[in-house]
């Protein structure tokens, strides 16, 4: 990494800086600016302002576009788009700037219509609503507006016919006499009928007729219910036709929607210009701006800068101690499981990148974990269809995420044939015990024990790797005797404190193994008792010290057992497998039993994959990051983060004159 | 005494269902308090869902690991092949309870802690969503000791069979 200075006319400002965006290659710094340049500082409160408003603008109809890109999503997904590729030229997105008001009122018309479209929808539920209790008057021949002379009132509506002879005497209880029911029509249950009434009495029969639930007919328009009926249907196969229109309408958007991701990616890419544009100094004449490049790059990215624009460019070699932004650069393999370092951090400049230690490990134990060959198979065709059909992009952190997921499951199929694992022990639980998946090892379930031994013996392995990585580290610092005091005594008393009590049920070898580990362990102790308080002058303080760093065996020892974890999980994912083998076993048998024996397999099974996956996932990550990282991370960096094309919807075609080759 | 001879395979059955009851219960607390919580953070910010989804799952998995207690104690037991007349005495029942303890205590009381470091977790991708995958392993670090206690219930299981 390298550090670039560019001082240039302050009229080129904007296409040094736009040439920056585009290679992708500089991560600006910003600088704090002291008082006196400060007052140096040209005046520029009107282009500012002019800048911040068009800032806001964007931001704005920037909002407005991607609400607009949700419901395209959402709603017509699978209208085939115009342009069908999503991988454009730079050109292509910046040229989007002279169609910007175009889109714009494509949009505004596309907004219009799905509102209208809304309020369509609204109207239609309610007269759909007027229809089904207009079904029952259909026979009905009054005009349902006159409903009142000077003193009557006419109360139409719907009464249950339980209720008819009970209400007529509760009238006459009420001694309100001058009423007059009529039935008009009936149903099955109830009869619609018209209440005359005075109407000095409405108060009261309201409230009568609330106790005998009559349900009142609230429509109130002019014409006889079948007139009435007949015009809703007209309406409604108005608004129907409407409908389908604006739908074609927003087909033809959705078609379209290209431009929307066009315009948002753009604005995107303005608005990160425009922050990076605050960071240079600016005089009356130049400009400077410091960042950082990567060492590949940076005298390529000098001369160009120097050919095409009046600019003075520095480059300065920057060194570990100096502190500068981290950019991870690994093999395949081990790039592919990059994403679980950078969820946890940068590592500091001066140490090891842990990525290559820490990937076998990741496929090693994941694997472990899930080790199905079933599910191993399934997570790897997923992730492979992804990748290869689908034309995830593997440079998002989501795509990284895949391309890792596609590597651990094919470690999971690997394991899965050494534990004999295939959906659990789908084979045999379906054919009655006939056929048994073969295993290469041994089967966890019968012989918990043993994998309980191996999984702490795969973790020792794995703290070793991470005590190699401390090595390397050490040797990078030049701090060469850390090595023979702190790291070696370390694998002499794990090895023969293993041997000790492990060695005497290995009986292969003529020595008596567990003898030699007791006097490796002894060495080891030996060395940290007397050199872990080695900076320490007074003899007793440095024992003490010494005494405490023993105490270390602790620490390792609750990492080793940490590691148990591994047959748990193994145990965790076969057994809810046989779980459902189980409950699908008990279902089958004739057409219908083994619909649902199928039925049961493919739901349970896929659960299980996710749960059991999510678990191996994160379970594998955490002994990197306590286990594995606990014995060497340093840590404190920072991720390069350049100044360039980041888009939501589209992919730039890489067209940098000078990526690193 | 005549009564307590013929309990085993009650005590035996009583050790599968604690397993799988308790571990549960703490789990459906948990979820529901964190459905809850996401909720709230939904009503903002829908598109966290997916996210949000993963650490309401996380303290489920007491609850599975209940039922595999459950299973296995079953199976090991002989209570699942043999049922009525399955051949367990009293004092083997009262040790497959003491089996199933760490599993049922430990998966009940971590499934309830879990949740409280889900429920700030959801708090901070509520705000900062790339923070998503610390979160989860934070919360993972909780589960470790149900995990080591399903560890402990499996040994019992497999060294009483």
């Amino acid at each position: 990494m390298d550090k670039i200075k560019i001082l240039g006319l302050r009229k080129e400002k904007a296409s040094v800086l736009q040439f920056l965006q585009k290679q992708g290659v500089v991560e600006l710094i910003e600088t704090e600016v002291s008082e006196s340049e400060l007052s140096n500082q040209v005046d520029e409160s009107e282009q500012r302002l002019a800048l911040q408003a068009r800032e806001a603008e964007i931001l704005q109809n920037q909002t407005r576009l991607n609400s607009a890109i949700q419901i395209l999503e959402n709603k017509y997904a699978n209208v085939p788009q115009e342009s069908a590729d999503l991988l454009i030229s730079s050109d292509d997105l910046l040229s989007v700037q002279e169609r910007e008001r175009e889109i714009i009122e494509l949009f505004d018309q596309m907004k219009s219509a799905e509102e209208h479209k809304i309020d369509l929808a609204a109207e239609r539920e309610q007269i759909q609503r007027e229809q089904d209790i207009l079904l029952d008057w259909l026979k009905v021949d009054i005009n349902l507006e006159q409903t009142s002379t000077e003193r009557t009132l006419v109360l139409l509506g719907r009464l249950e016919k339980t209720a008819l002879p009970e209400l007529e005497q509760a009238l006459t209880e009420n001694s309100i006499s001058e009423t007059a029911i009529l039935t008009l029509d009936s149903g099955e249950t109830f009869d619609l009928t018209a209440i005359v009434i005075m109407r000095e009495h409405e108060l009261l029969i309201n409230q009568l007729l609330k106790q005998f639930d009559f349900n009142y007919l609230p429509i109130n328009k002019s014409g006889t219910p079948n007139q009435i009926y007949r015009s809703n249907e007209q309406k409604i196969n108005k608004i129907d036709t409407t409908v389908h229109e604006l739908e074609t309408k927003m087909k033809s958007f959705a078609a379209k929607r290209f431009d929307f991701y066009l315009l948002s990616d753009y604005y995107t890419v303005t608005l990160e210009y425009f922050s990076a544009s605050k960071i240079p100094v600016d005089t009356l004449y130049t400009f400077s701006l410091e960042g950082y490049i990567p060492r590949t790059v940076s005298r390529k990215a000098e001369k160009k800068l120097e050919d095409d624009f009046t600019v003075l460019v520095e480059i300065t070699e920057l060194k570990p101690e100096d502190g500068y932004p981290i950019l991870l650069k690994n093999k395949p393999f081990a790039g592919a499981f990059q994403n679980v370092l950078e969820m946890f951090g940068a590592p500091s400049t001066r140490e090891i990148d842990p990525t290559p230690g820490l990937a076998p490990f990741m496929f090693m134990f994941f694997g472990m974990m899930l080790s199905d060959v079933g599910y191993g198979l399934l997570l790897t065709l997923g992730c492979a269809c992804l990748i290869w059909k689908k034309k995830i992009d593997t440079s998002t952190e989501s795509g990284q995420l895949v391309r890792m997921l596609f590597l651990c499951g094919i470690s999971s199929t690997l394991w899965g044939f050494v534990f004999g694992g295939f959906f659990g022990d789908m084979l045999t639980s379906m054919s009655d015990s006939n056929i048994n998946f073969p295993c290469l090892w041994f089967n966890p379930m019968d012989d918990p024990q043993k994998l309980l031994i191996w999984s702490m013996i795969f973790g020792v392995i794995h703290l070793f790797g991470g005590m190699v990585m401390k090595i390397i580290n050490e040797i990078k610092f030049g701090k060469i005797s850390n090595i023979f005091f702190d790291i070696i005594p370390w694998f002499l008393i794990i090895i023969g404190l293993g041997l000790l009590f492990g060695g005497s049920s290995l009986s292969m070898t003529p020595f008596d193994l567990a003898e030699v580990g007791k006097w490796m362990a002894i060495v080891g102790a030996a060395v940290v008792l007397l050199f872990a308080g080695r900076a320490k002058k007074n003899i007793f303080s440095r024992l003490i010290s010494g005494i405490g760093g023993l105490y270390g065996v602790v620490n390792y020892l609750g990492d080793i057992l940490s590691y148990t974890r591994v047959l748990a999980l193994v145990l965790a994912t076969s057994v809810i497998a046989t779980v459902i083998n189980f409950l699908a076993s008990m279902v089958s048998g004739g057409i219908i039993g083994w619909f649902f024996a199928v039925v049961i397999l493919i739901c349970g099974h896929i659960l299980n994959l996710a749960l059991s996956g999510l678990s191996a996932y994160v379970h594998s990550s955490r002994l990197q990051y306590v286990e594995f990282f606990g014995q060497f991370f340093e840590g404190g960096g920072w991720f390069f983060k350049p100044l360039r094309y980041k888009t939501n919807y589209l992919k730039i075609k890489e067209e940098q004159q000078f990526k690193s080759s | 005494m005549i009564v307590l001879e013929k309990l085993g395979p009650f005590f035996t059955l009583l050790a599968a269902a604690m397993a799988a009851f308790l571990p549960g219960l703490g789990s459906a607390k948990s979820v529901s308090r964190l459905g809850q919580a996401i909720n709230g953070v939904l009503t903002e910010q829908p598109e966290l869902f997916g996210r949000a989804l993963i650490l309401q799952a996380l303290p489920g998995t007491q609850g599975i690991y209940g039922l595999l207690t459950l299973f296995l104690i079953l199976t090991r037991s002989g209570l699942m092949e043999y049922g009525f007349s399955a051949d367990i005495t009293w004092y083997q029942g009262l040790l497959w309870i003491a089996a199933s303890l760490p599993n049922t205590i430990v998966g009940y009381i971590s499934a309830i802690y879990q949740a409280k470091v889900c429920e700030t977790g959801i708090a901070l991708i509520a705000k900062r969503s790339d923070q998503h995958a610390r979160v989860i392993v934070l919360a993972v670090v909780v589960e470790t000791y149900a995990i080591f206690a399903l560890l402990a219930s499996v040994l019992a299981i497999f060294s009483l069979s």
